[in-house]
């Protein structure tokens, strides 16, 4: 299953919207540095359910309260992530 | 047991230097022996327009796209969504020597590979 990573905020450019254009059921969603401001409301940035992860440093860096359906991790979980997960896209501009 | 890799190109030409850098890795990929897929989507299918940028001192990007098939990559895949949120007529798309395949849905397309290479 495909890992999506994003690093730009939601509105700040077309990369959650082309990510979500790719997104397969059983997917898994990281959201890091500016992409975490869409964890606060993820229903409102049509988030899929389920797999949605955050780098909660980069939350907390921008006084970003994770939304109960995000999962808040830390590098470690993040390579934990990388090796389950095959392909990864990055989705960074 | 060769890694399926895929150039996922989503830039329009010119503008950064995103779609010439993928464009050299897909070419340097092919080289070693490791075809990539191609994958044109969102911005990524303005490459695929007619080019004449002679005017802004840049070589025609779409004009090197032509080695694509030369190097072994026969397919090009297309996002029909971008395509057609863009107003481009996806079935005009042509490239020579190359076959052009419209993808409904590129998520499931994409999970197919070990490692894709975004531009």
């Amino acid at each position: 299953m495909t890992l999506h990573i994003i690093n730009q905020s939601p509105l700040g450019g077309s990369a959650l919207q082309d990510c979500l254009g790719s997104f397969v059921e059983g997917d898994a969603l990281l959201l890091i540095e500016d992409a975490v401001y869409a964890a606060a409301s993820p229903a409102e940035h049509k988030l899929p359910q389920g797999q949605v992860f955050a780098l909660a440093a980069d939350a907390q860096a921008r006084g970003v309260t994770l939304a109960q359906a995000v999962t808040g991790i830390d590098e470690t979980a993040w390579v934990d992530l990388c090796v389950a997960h095959t392909p990864i896209v990055s989705w960074f501009r | 047991m060769a890694k399926s890799i895929l150039a996922l190109c989503r830039h329009a030409p010119y503008g950064n230097a995103l779609a010439r850098e993928g464009l050299e890795a897909i070419l340097a990929c092919a080289a070693m022996d490791q075809v990539p897929s191609v994958l044109f989507s969102g911005d990524g299918v303005y490459q695929l327009l007619e080019q004449d940028p002679v005017a802004i001192n840049e070589k025609s990007l779409r004009r090197n796209l032509q080695a694509l098939p030369m190097f072994g990559i026969e397919h090009i895949h297309v996002c029909r969504k971008s395509a057609d949120a863009r107003g481009i007529a996806a079935d005009t798309l042509q490239l020579a020597g190359a076959e052009i395949v419209l993808l409904a849905d590129t998520g499931p397309f994409i999970r197919g590979f070990d490692q894709v290479l975004s531009f």
